[in-house]
């Protein structure tokens, strides 16, 4: 195994592309984040949805939103790139609170009737 | 675009791939909703007391003959007694009673007359079918009074277009109860209640029922065990506590899920009690008072008494109310034993003695004595 451009290249997080815009992608990656998040929203939550579905709501909306801050944290350059790990960690921190509590909710908060 | 395309990288190329993967999905999403169209057959309800309730079937059935060849379809053509319906032209078909789970809908329908439910209380493991007769009287009248105080049955909305409406509620409750409202935003009026016979259940699914088979109630389907009624009756009492949404006040009418009848001798030993004061209240729900010549109420033939509620008149008694309450569950199991223990054709005897403040309770044969240790006892204030 190789590993060594890999990991020199992790290790100098030289993930900039040559031949793009750092500021551009950074730019438009900011935006496009909460678009998506709010595309996903549009798409499964916001019509009729069963009551068991509404748990997801959060769990699902703010993990994706925290995949898409660390996806574009990774590629990005500084200065935006500390930035975007302070996003990916802050709503990836809120990702794990709404699982852990719709697990403790499936687990032991369920309604007197189910 | 080809080259804006490549002067991203690739978090971006895959970030705004998404973006129209997403768009799609949504745009398609928001082209082919209908409301209503997603959930359309909801089969689980609750009933009155929040205990979950697996419905089956619930429909109300308007009592004309059908005007079209449909058998579902209804042609307006009545409105109810004391109601304008002078806006809704006669002969126009404006929906069909007997489609959808609750058949409420915002089209206007003549007012049916029967209600045809099948449902399953969860709580009970145990089904309840018929139909509940909605006497046109009844509508009459309650219409008529809408009529005559319209102040009292104020609307915060109108119905599209203004025209009269009426919401149709039932209410499906443990041991077979249904109750069927008319329904408004302020107001909420009793048409009809009924107590509906067990059916076979099909919810969960049993194998080698047939649903269709009419129902015999100690051979086919034994009996939940006391345990679990005593359970469903102190719930309710809490559900009656504490003042539930769209409930009736007055107490619910329970059958004895045992289905038993129970014939024993009454009789309240000790002070002396004032004539028509004992009531007895039953396990089916009913409250009576009993002819008490000495305290002896006479041969019953009936349910288990669920409580007595008497006078005592004893003058230097600080108070004379009391209630004596008993534990269905022990009361049921002394009157197995005792009837176990005595001679054929012996008439039980339930005691009531009282003296001062102090109450007890037995169940009674010639050869057995079966005292009931937890029943509880108020005294009222005088």
């Amino acid at each position: 195994m190789h590993l060594e451009p890999l990991l020199l290249r992790y290790a100098t997080r030289s993930f900039h592309c040559p031949g793009t815009s750092p500021a551009l992608n950074a730019l438009l990656g900011a935006g496009l984040v909460p678009a998506n998040t709010l595309l996903l929203y549009w798409y499964l939550f916001y019509y009729e949805v069963s009551e068991n579905d509404q748990l997801f709501y959060a769990p699902v909306l703010v993990t994706a939103l925290a995949a898409q801050w660390a996806l574009l944290a990774v590629v990005s350059a500084r200065p935006w790139r500390g930035w975007f790990w302070v996003a990916a960690g802050l709503s990836g921190a809120a990702a794990g609170l709404a699982w852990a509590s719709y697990c403790w909710l499936l687990a032991f908060g369920r309604g007197f009737n189910h | 675009m080809k080259v804006f395309f490549n002067r991203l990288n690739w978090a971006s190329q895959v970030l705004l791939g998404l973006f129209l993967v997403l768009a799609t999905l949504a745009l398609h999403n928001y082209r082919t909703y209908a409301p209503e169209s997603r959930y359309r057959l909801r089969t689980f309800y609750d009933d009155a007391y929040g205990f979950p309730v697996y419905v089956n079937e619930l429909d109300f059935w308007p009592g004309e003959p059908t005007i079209s060849g449909s058998a579902d379809g209804v042609a307006m053509a009545l409105g109810p007694a004391g109601i304008d319906s002078s806006g809704v032209p006669a002969g126009t078909a404006t929906g069909t009673w007997g489609r959808g789970p609750a058949g409420i809908d915002n089209a206007l329908l003549p007012l049916p007359t029967a209600l045809a439910v099948n449902y399953t209380s969860v709580v009970e493991q145990r089904s309840y079918g018929g139909r509940v007769p909605l006497p046109r009287a009844r509508l009459d009248s309650v219409l008529a009074h809408l009529t005559a105080h319209p102040e009292q049955y104020q609307s915060m909305y109108a119905y599209p277009e203004n025209e009269p409406g009426f919401e149709l509620q039932a209410g499906l409750g443990p041991g077979g109860l249904v109750v069927v409202w008319l329904l408004g935003e302020q107001y909420q009026v009793e048409l009809a209640r009924a107590h509906l016979p067990v059916v076979p259940t099909t919810w969960p699914k049993s194998a080698g029922v047939n649903p269709n088979a009419p129902f015999s109630s100690a051979e086919t389907e034994p009996a939940p065990p006391a345990r679990r009624f005593a359970e469903l009756r102190r719930q309710v009492g809490r559900a009656e506590l504490a003042h539930l949404d769209s409930f009736p006040h007055t107490s619910p009418a329970l059958l004895d899920s045992l289905g038993q009848r129970y014939r024993y001798r009454l009789r309240v030993l000790g002070q002396p009690l004032t004539l028509p004061t004992l009531n007895a209240t039953f396990l089916d729900g009913e409250r009576e008072p009993l002819a008490a010549p000495g305290g002896d109420a006479g041969l019953l033939g009936r349910a288990v008494p669920d409580g007595l509620h008497y006078t005592v008149a004893g003058p230097a008694l600080r108070t004379h109310e009391r209630s004596t309450v008993f534990e269905p569950t022990e009361t049921r199991r002394a009157f197995a034993r005792v009837r176990a223990a005595c001679a054929p054709g012996e008439v039980l005897e339930l005691r009531l003695l009282t003296s001062g403040e102090d109450v007890r309770v037995e169940l009674r044969c010639r050869r057995l004595t079966v005292a009931l240790p937890r029943t509880i006892t108020y005294v009222g204030p005088d």
